[in-house]
This record gives structure tokens, sequence and C-alpha cells, in this order.
């Protein structure tokens, strides 16, 4: 027989794991806000929103990586990569609309090559991805000749530069992907799935789950989301640039991971990815905001980022 | 009155809210060789693991040679003399055995140098104890399962080493290894030393040990003189109530002339050519010896590894299982052999791994959207069927004891309703409360129809629950018994070894 403590102290101590993330976000805003007096305003959150909308979304793939056990660098070179091959057809064609769909197809079967090599080729996913992304990297650079593509049509920079009712698309798609992928994971059978083979593999597999077909999906799904993510800044920027994704892959695992998100698969959520997306925004935004340079935010985002991991492990030890 | 070499009063340890000993006392007399028994989860690792520096107790004293000890490392406690024989074996294989034996605390090592001349040295007039001192620089892949056993007590043995507990040690170990770690442990105890003794296995403790400690949900329910105790004794104080393990057979049915099961000249990587068939209703026993083709063949109809020839027939019709996932579809079900690698996720709730075989058909119809209320209502009708304890249907699979672990592994497959269920050592280091449960249901779900085939490499668990043995080795089936009727065990066991 098994005696549980299920008194109201522990589950006090559940939820507050679940947000404690949040609390760092909260006083991360309180302290900036102490700190500039500039911070704390519409403006500036609805700025913090539109930094972090691109990667956030490609935060949601690298997590279907992550929860499944595995993990995707090439989610930056997927992104440069379709927003500059978008980029220019949209110059030569325009048929806006038709080319936004057919950059995501190209993520999406980047990713279905991933997904081929890691599942039935068995090539490891560090190797694959690592390839891969070298690949569009190199890819992005062919199709440009090395130099940014600049689009200033309404219809391509309708999705990054349109605001309703005063908030900034790009963090309404946010928002509505991240619940659009929370409710997936959180009550599909694809997203049982997911947590499943994250957390044994084997055991999904002798369970009769189709393992290799769920992870190839997975691969699909991160590739489309990073290609969406690349035409969508494209389209704020006005112009594809050929290094945009370059910080993407590291960055990516790393908010997640903040968030949360077990780099050993099966344990965490989109909410945890979400808020682990904001703090790094939130730094970024806060250290300009009280004059520190620049390259101060990716010292203090790797000592969030340690830190964070190191109390996680303390906590579960 | 032999003097005390330990005295422990008053231990407790919970792991997050799960009380693993409670107020635990526990006494050992120099050379006495101290049996720890009790279920699975009863807290007898877990009190040896905190004697020896890998846990920390939260309250209560431990008196070792009359001083108060709390050692924060392994290391540490094997300095002060206490070692420890894990149930799993963890060596570097590349690393000599000299290195293993030393490994984390180096003997005359200086500013960082080791003195490989002495640690060698040290380490042949160690293993001479055993009589491996020519071993001493080979390295421990090479050596068999039976020498590492030992390179890991030798281990224990660096020090001046006045007390060893051993951690389930003969469960990889095969008779003539047995026999010959109990001569090891009189000999151990011949100098003096004191052991610790934790087992599954209730015959062998009558022929090793002195005394014996009960242990039950992390208490300590009585200790004895094993001269004066009998097995009976043992097992009604380790589950506090007298049990009939195998229990009555009281099937109405029993056998049918359906088959639901048939298997033709089977051919695959093990397996050389096996036919037999399981009927509806029925309990049929595959035993032989590990290696022998039994987890293979299983393994092969699931299809787990690729058929190099056969056929495989369900309900009379030929059928290709090209994976687990053809397997489950038309009604296959497998309680794998190792339940933590292949059987559970361990870091999902009880409820998610009941489903998983299952758990598209919980979104029919709803656009892939799960039933999460059926589930539920489905998870803790098989919690309840199974007596599966658990503080409920979301609790972790990982901090359930090995027993309920199993029936978990098991309750996915009476959830998911499938015709024929393969189990695979169902009953390994389990404790025998969760056994006779086990034995309860396999003949209930014969009752219901379905067809069992249960491998298992004990014997007496086999001679007892199922209709009908089939005998592997070499990959073949050597012998079948139609009925299983006043067998004995050595009949059986004849055929397995050839």
């Amino acid at each position: 027989m098994i005696e549980t403590v299920k008194d109201s102290k522990s589950m006090f101590t559940k939820v507050l794991n679940q947000v404690r993330m949040l609390l760092v976000l909260i006083g991360l805003v309180a302290v900036f806000s102490l700190l500039s007096p500039h911070f704390l305003n519409a403006g500036n959150f609805s700025a913090i929103g539109l930094t972090i909308s691109v990667i956030g979304i490609v935060c949601i793939g690298q997590s279907l990586a992550l929860l499944t056990g595995s993990f995707d660098l090439s989610v930056g070179s997927i992104a440069g990569f379709s927003g500059i091959v978008v980029a220019q057809l949209t110059r030569a064609y325009g048929m806006y609309p038709l080319v936004l769909v057919l950059g995501i197809a190209i993520g999406a079967f980047i990713g279905l090559l991933n997904g081929l090599l890691i599942a039935k080729a068995k090539v490891n996913a560090l190797i694959t991805t690592l390839g891969m992304m070298t690949i569009f990297e190199g890819g992005t650079f062919l199709a440009s000749r090395g130099f940014a593509v600049g689009v200033n049509t309404p219809e391509f920079r309708f999705l990054g530069t349109t605001h309703v009712f005063g908030v900034p698309l790009p963090i309404l798609i946010l928002v509505f992907l991240y619940v659009v992928f929370y409710l997936i994971l959180r009550f599909t059978v694809f997203g049982r799935y997911v947590y499943s083979i994250g957390g044994n593999p084997e055991a999904a597999r002798l369970s009769g789950i189709n393992v290799d077909r769920i992870r190839i999906l997975v691969f699909v799904i991160i590739g489309a989301l990073a290609a969406f993510g690349g035409c969508l800044l494209a389209s704020r920027l006005g112009s594809a640039q050929t290094t945009a994704g370059n910080m993407y892959p590291l960055n990516s695992i790393g908010a997640c991971v903040l968030g949360g998100i077990a780099i050993t698969g099966g344990v965490g959520n989109l909410f945890g990815a979400l808020i682990g997306v904001a703090i790094i925004g939130v730094l970024k935004s806060g250290l300009i905001m009280i004059n520190m340079p620049s390259y101060y935010q990716w010292v203090a985002n790797g000592i969030v980022l340690i830190l964070a991991v190191y109390l996680d492990t303390r906590r579960r030890r | 009155m032999q003097d005390l070499v330990l005295k422990s009063q008053g231990i407790n340890k919970s792991f997050g809210g799960v009380h693993a000993l409670t107020d635990m006392g526990f006494e050992l007399r120099s050379g006495e060789v101290h049996a720890l028994v009790g279920e699975n989860g009863a807290g007898k690792s877990t009190y040896i693991k905190i004697l020896s520096g890998v846990y920390h107790k939260d309250s209560g004293s431990n008196a070792y040679n009359g001083a108060n000890v709390d050692f924060r490392t392994t290391i540490e406690a094997r300095k002060a003399g206490i070692g420890m024989v894990p149930q799993i074996i963890e060596l570097a294989p590349m690393l000599t055995v000299a290195e293993n034996i030393y490994m984390g605390g180096y003997p005359s090592a200086k500013n960082g140098i080791v003195n490989w001349k002495e640690l060698y040295r040290k380490a042949e007039e160690t293993a001479s104890i055993f009589g491996m001192e020519a071993l001493v620089r080979e390295p421990v892949g090479k050596l068999g399962a039976g020498y590492r056993q030992l390179v890991e007590i030798l281990k224990a043995l660096t020090y001046d080493t006045r007390i060893i507990a051993f951690d389930e040690p003969t469960a990889a170990l095969s008779e003539d290894e047995t026999r010959r770690l109990f001569e090891l442990i009189r000999k151990l105890k011949a100098k003096g030393i004191s052991i610790i003794y934790v087992s599954h296995r209730l015959d062998e403790l009558f022929e090793i040990a002195d005394r014996i400690t009960v242990l039950k949900d992390g208490r300590v329910m009585g200790t004895r003189d094993i001269a004066a105790v009998t097995k009976d004794d043992i097992v009604s104080l380790m589950v506090g109530r007298d049990l009939n393990l195998y229990g009555e057979d009281s099937r109405k049915r029993g056998k049918t002339d359906e088959v639901a099961l048939e298997v033709r000249d089977l051919k695959a990587t093990g397996v050389h050519g096996v036919s037999f068939s399981v009927h509806k209703g029925e309990i049929v026993g595959c035993f032989g010896m590990v290696g022998s083709g039994r987890t293979e063949t299983m393994m092969a109809i699931f299809g787990d590894s690729p058929l190099h020839g056969g056929e495989v027939l369900l309900k009379g019709r030929s059928v290709k299982i090209k994976s687990p996932f053809h397997a489950v579809r038309m009604g296959l079900g497998l309680v794998p052999e190792n339940r933590i690698a292949q059987g559970v996720i361990l870091i999902a709730p009880v409820k998610n791994n009941i489903t998983l075989p299952f758990v598209g058909k919980l979104a029919r119809k709803r656009g892939g959207f799960l039933d999460l209320r059926k589930e539920r209502a489905i998870a803790r009708q098989y919690i309840k069927a199974l007596n599966l304890k658990t503080p409920d249907e979301d609790t972790q699979v990982s901090d359930l004891s090995g027993g309920n672990q199993q029936k978990v592994s098991i309750a996915k497959w009476l959830a998911t309703r499938s015709d024929v269920i393969i189990f695979d050592e169902p009953t390994h280091g389990i404790d025998v409360g969760a056994k006779a449960d086990i034995y309860r249901l396999l003949r209930e779900l014969s009752d219901e129809g379905k067809g069992i085939i249960l491998v298992s490499s004990e014997l007496p668990e086999v001679l007892n629950v199922c209709d009908r043995i089939l005998v592997f080795r070499d990959g073949k089936i050597v012998h079948e018994f139609t009925e299983n009727r006043g067998l004995n065990e050595a009949e059986v066991v004849r055929f397995a070894l050839g």
C-alpha cells in the first residue's frame, strides 16, 4: 500500500511548480519597471510581443521535437530559406498568398526529409538536423546570392504589419497558434502519442503506436511552422534576411527548456514554452531600456538558462 | 551473545509523500547473515541504500560499532567498512578488474597520479579471497555475469569491511553461480564480516541466513531466527495474511475447440521452426532456459522481429503481422519481459499507460479529441479489477512499486480487450501478493475465452497455472505436455536441458 500525502501543501507546491517561471517573468517585468520609466507601457509590450512572435512560433515546433525526445537544429535554416524563396518568388511573380503556401510546403518538405532520415534511416537527430541546417544555410545564400531580398507590396507585408484593435497581427497569430497547439497536445490522440513516445519510445511501439509515423509527422509540423515563421519575419521587416534564423536553433531549445520542457522528452507543456520565450523577450527589451550594451543580452540569456535548469534539477532531486 | 555491529533505530524515510520506511529498527551481529525480506516496495532496498550512503534518512539513528553514523556518499561508507553489492551491476566494461575495484578511490594516488604497481598489488591481494588474482588485469567486459558480480563484491571488500549488504544477488545468477556465491558468503562470514542479504527467493534463505527480518509497507513485521520459522510463516508475515499463492482453479469452461492463435513452422532470428496453437480459454505455458528462443518466438509473432519463414494464423485466418502496430490491431497483446524498458512509461500517469494501445478509439468521431471522462472511467475500472495499488489514476507509474507497475503493463491489454495475450515473465521480480493476483487474473482471462500464453522460467508457476506446457530449447519446441496433470519438476526440466 502506498501512502500519499495529498494535503493542501503538496497541492500548493504542485501549482507553484506550474507557475514558477511565470513568477520569474512577472519578477523580471517588475524589476525592469522599477529601473526604467519607459518599460511598463503598452507600446513596449507590443514591441516585445513582436520580437518574440517569430521565435515563439519556431518554439512550438521545437517543443514538439523535445517532447518526443528529439530536437531540431535546422529550424533557423528552414525559416531563413523559406523567407528568401518566398520573397524572391513574390518579387518575380506576385501571387503572394499562393507563394506563401508554397513556402510553408517547402518547410514541411525539409521537415519530411528530417523525419524520414531520423525515423526510418535511423540517422541520429543531432547529425541529421545539423546537416540539414548547414545545407539550407548554404541554400539560403545560393538563392539570394548573399543579399537580403526586399519586397514592399501590401499583400506581402499584410501579415507582419497589420494591427487588429491596436494589436499587431503577428502577436495574435502567435497566441492563436499556441492555443491551438496547446489544445492539440493536451486533448488529442496525436498529443498523447507525442508525450508517450517521449516518455518511453519502446513501450509506445510495443503498445501498437506507429512511432516512426508520429516522429515524421512531428518533423513535418516543425518544418512548416519554422517556414511560416520565416515568412512572417520577412513580411514584418519588408525584406527576407539571409541570416534571419541563425540564432533560432539554440535559442528555441533554450526557451523551451527554460519553460520546463525536459530535454529528455515527455515532460512539459506549451504554456511553459511560451513563458520561456517571453522571459527571453523581456530580458532583451529590459536590458536595452536600462542602457546595457546589447551583447550583455546574450550573457544574460545564458545565465538565466543555466540557472533555470539548475533550479529545476535541484527541485527534482 | 555475539556483539552488535550495527543497531538502527527509528529510521524514517519518505519520497515525495510516499513513506518508504517508518520507524525502522534493525540489528546486525558480527559474523551473521541477516536476511531482509518483504514485498516489492516494502523498503528493503531503501534501508540498505541509507546505510551505504546512497540515500539520506529523514530521521532516526544508525549506530555502527557503537558510534552514530550518517554517510553522505558510498565512498564514505566504504571507507568506514560498509559496502553494498547493488541489484544492478554497474561496472566500466573497458577498464580492468583492478580499476573497477578501486573506482572512486584509487589507493596510493599522489597528486592525481596513480601508482599502478601498488594498485595492482593491492588488487591481487584483495582478489585472492576468491582466487581471482590472475584476473585483475583483465577488462571487466571480458568476464561473465558471475565474475562481474564477484568484482562488485571485491569492490565492497576493498577497505577494512565489516558489513556487506547484498541486494537481490542471485536474481541474475545461474544455479551454479548461486552455489558459488553462497560458498563465498560463508567465507566472508568466517572472517567475521556481517552480511545483510536482501532477496525475494525464500528457499535460499534457509540455506544461507542466520536470522530474518520481514518488512511490510516500510515497517518491521518481525525478526526471527531462521531455524525457528517455516516458509509459510515468512510469507504470512510478508503479506500479513495466509496466502495460497496459486489459488484454486475454479474455471468453468477451460479450453474450447476454437483456435485463437496458430503458428506453423515459424522461423526468425533465434527461432528455428516453431509450431503450436493456442485455443480460446486456454493457458499455454512456454518453459525453457534463458536463450531457448521463447521470447524470440513471441516477439516474432508480435511483429517485432521479421519472420524468415512460417505462418501465423489468427482464428484460422493466415495473417501478416509486420509490426506491433498490426499485432495490436489484430487482437494480440504482449506484456513484455522488461517492464521498465518495454512495458510502461514511467513518467506518464497510470491512466495514460492503461489506455495507450487503444487511445485512438477514445477519439473516434470526435475529430481526434480524446474522451477524457471515458478514459478516466476505464482506468478506474481496471485499477479496481487488478487490485492495483495506486493513490489514483493520475499518479505517475514511477511512484508505484514493481508489482503494481507490472499490473499497469498488464492492465492495458485487458482494457484493449485483446483476444490473445502473451505474458513474458510476468511475475519476474515482483512480490508474492502481486504474483497471486496475476495468477488469479490469468485464470479469469482464460475463463472469459481469451487465449493466454505464459512464458516463464519459473517452473512452479508453469506447473500450477498452465493447461498445457511447451518446452523450448535451442529455438525449437522439444516437447509438449498436452495434459498438465501430476507432472513433477524433474520431468519438465529434463527436456529443457536436453
